[in-house]
């Protein structure tokens, strides 16, 4: 049976011609969810959603590192925190009229104080990738952590931008032309960057440097032996995915007016790691629908007992044992037994 | 005979206390097979994986085609025309078999950067072109973690091909493989005779005589013997180190 749809072009092996519309149905239900949510007086749910995309973002990011790239980080968290520090610190000083440092002017403009975020977590990213990438496993685990923690402590100790009192904003980053205060429209404002964000993801899994980076995470031995440099693949993988979880936590800076040092906590680098691997390691939507179910199932057993996390733990052990490979990967045929 | 495509000389090689590697020095012609051959833990894999450059020797040179290979990483190596196989296959599992051959191929190659590279006809037939090679038709979308263990032998051979070697390092092709398999293994590498030059390591002295036009002998790190076929089997050295004690 296995021989007989061998050679064919039955390579996407069985899936159901319906689940190619499922982003579509998804993208439907994410654009109506705003208005859905004011009928019902229930705008809470907006600010709910928001979050959930930002999230979303890191989480997509962190897939290329750890669902492309087999790289298990536990300290995105690191990067998700930078970005965020980055867009609350250029905003404060925005404000204020003072440079920073002297010389930095600051910015409350969103798209400059984003792409700088980018840019802080992308360097940051690359300066740990060079030292952490020399060990794989579980050493990297540590090291990626390790890293992570030590921002941690660094941002705490920072009073000159709150310590670990964290850094509040007046008011959200401005983008000409929209009414950043509305949460309808900053809702919509993060819809499109993630929409953004993972038309860039899939474009980056479907190139060149996605096939082969797939394939050092499947044999690096391999991938050396026909000429890949595999460490500096690695690297720019990581320091993709710093970007990325950068330009998440600077956004979710602006959503809520706030930066504190617990962005950066390891707890948060867990999560991000449980959206992946939930939502499906390796799959584009997966870290999307990852991120929705787990904020999604922390919001609701947090409305229904104060003890949830007693709950939230079995439940995610569950989902893990029933949704082998992840919720992205649900009704495909290869996948179960 | 034509002139050596690469040269080894004078490499050695300590892992501790253990001389894995004892002052060898060895070519392979530009058009030659050259078979290495000795008992399990004479060092032939650590060999391979110095002239590869994925272990560093501790003294010693190694030439490709009168270039010093000593300074340059692996991915330059495989650029100038050194391609291996591995005596366990190494290959990627979640990958069709297609694709294992792609990622040969988009090694060190440009693409545009916004066009999938699965989706490209041009490649994907130039890809083919080495499973036929490796006697593969046909296989190209099988899934390499539902291929039989030959055909994995077959598609290293095809990846390693699809790099466009000078020189192929084998590393026992022929090491698992059932008869009518080592036959077809035995015929491809045949019929790349001449195209390709061939380090053949390998155990199994049935296809080392089909294919080699030189035998070389390593025992204990050194090389004790070479020379060709009837030369190997006749000198007494040979006969009382390896082939008289495996074969008494």
């Amino acid at each position: 049976m296995d021989k007989a749809r061998g050679s064919d072009p039955m390579k996407k092996s069985g899936s159901p011609r319906w689940r190619g519309f499922l982003p579509l149905v998804g993208l439907v239900l994410l654009v109506a969810l705003p208005f859905a949510a004011q009928a019902f007086g229930q705008s809470a749910l907006t600010s709910l959603a928001t979050r959930m995309l930002i999230l979303a973002i890191a989480a997509s990011a962190l897939n290329i590192a750890l669902g492309l790239g087999g790289l298990v980080s536990f300290g995105h968290a690191a990067f998700y925190g930078v970005g965020a520090y980055a867009v609350g610190i250029l905003t404060t000083h925005g404000a204020s009229g003072m440079p920073f440092l002297g010389f930095v002017p600051g910015s409350e403009h969103l798209a400059v104080n984003l792409l700088v975020a980018m840019s802080v977590s992308g360097i940051v990213a690359g300066l740990i990738g060079a030292l952490a990438l020399r060990t794989s496993g579980v050493p990297f685990i540590m090291i990626t952590l390790a890293f992570a923690q030590m921002l941690f402590f660094f941002f705490v100790a920072l009073k000159a931008y709150g310590g670990d009192d964290g850094l509040s904003m007046r008011r959200r980053n401005a983008l000409p032309g929209l009414n950043m205060r509305d949460d309808v429209t900053f809702y919509f404002t993060s819809l499109t960057i993630l929409l953004a964000w993972l038309g860039v993801s899939a474009r980056l899994f479907h190139s060149r440097f996605g096939l082969l980076l797939g394939g050092i995470r499947q044999s690096e031995r391999r991938m050396q032996a026909i000429g890949v440099p595999t460490v500096r693949y690695r690297w720019l993988a990581f320091v993709l995915s710093g970007v990325g979880t950068g330009l998440a936590g600077g956004l979710m800076a602006v959503f809520g007016r706030f930066v504190s040092p617990d962005m950066m906590h390891w707890t948060q680098s867990g999560e991000l790691l449980i959206m992946v691997v939930l939502g499906g390691a390796g799959t584009i939507f997966g870290p999307v629908l990852g991120a929705f179910a787990l904020i999604g199932l922390e919001t609701l057993l947090a409305g229904w007992t104060e003890h949830w996390q007693i709950i939230l733990g079995p439940a995610l052990v569950l989902m893990a044992l029933t949704f082998r490979g992840g919720l992205a990967r649900l009704g495909r045929s290869e996948q179960g037994p | 005979m034509s002139p050596p495509v690469l040269q080894i000389e004078a490499l050695s090689k300590r892992f501790g206390g253990l001389l894995v590697t004892d002052d060898v020095t060895l070519d392979v012609g530009a058009a030659e097979i050259h078979a290495l051959i000795g008992p399990n833990g004479a060092g032939k894999s650590t060999l391979i994986g110095q002239v590869m450059g994925e272990i560093e020797p501790d003294s010693g040179t190694i030439l490709l085609e009168g270039q010093d290979l000593s300074r340059l990483s692996q991915a330059s190596r495989v650029r100038r025309g050194l391609a291996r196989t591995f005596q366990v296959p190494e290959v990627l599992g979640e990958y069709g078999a297609r694709d294992n051959v792609l990622a040969a191929l988009l090694a060190h190659r440009r693409t545009r950067p916004l066009v999938n590279p699965r989706h490209d006809r041009a490649l994907a037939e130039e890809a083919d072109g080495f499973l036929l090679r490796a006697g593969l038709a046909g296989r190209g979308d099988v899934r390499v973690a539902d291929l039989a263990h030959g055909e994995r032998k077959l598609l290293e051979l095809a990846v390693a091909l699809a790099t466009m070697p000078r020189v192929l390092l084998l590393d026992e092709p022929m090491a698992g493989l059932g008869p009518g398999e080592s036959a077809q293994m035995i015929e491809v590498l045949r019929s790349l005779r001449g195209e390709v030059a061939m380090l053949l390591v390998e155990h199994d002295m049935n296809a080392v005589f089909a294919l080699a036009d030189r035998i070389s002998v390593l025992v204990y790190g050194r090389v004790i013997a070479c020379g060709s076929a009837e030369d190997i089997q006749r000198d007494p050295v040979v006969r009382s180190a390896y082939l008289g004690t495996e074969e008494a």
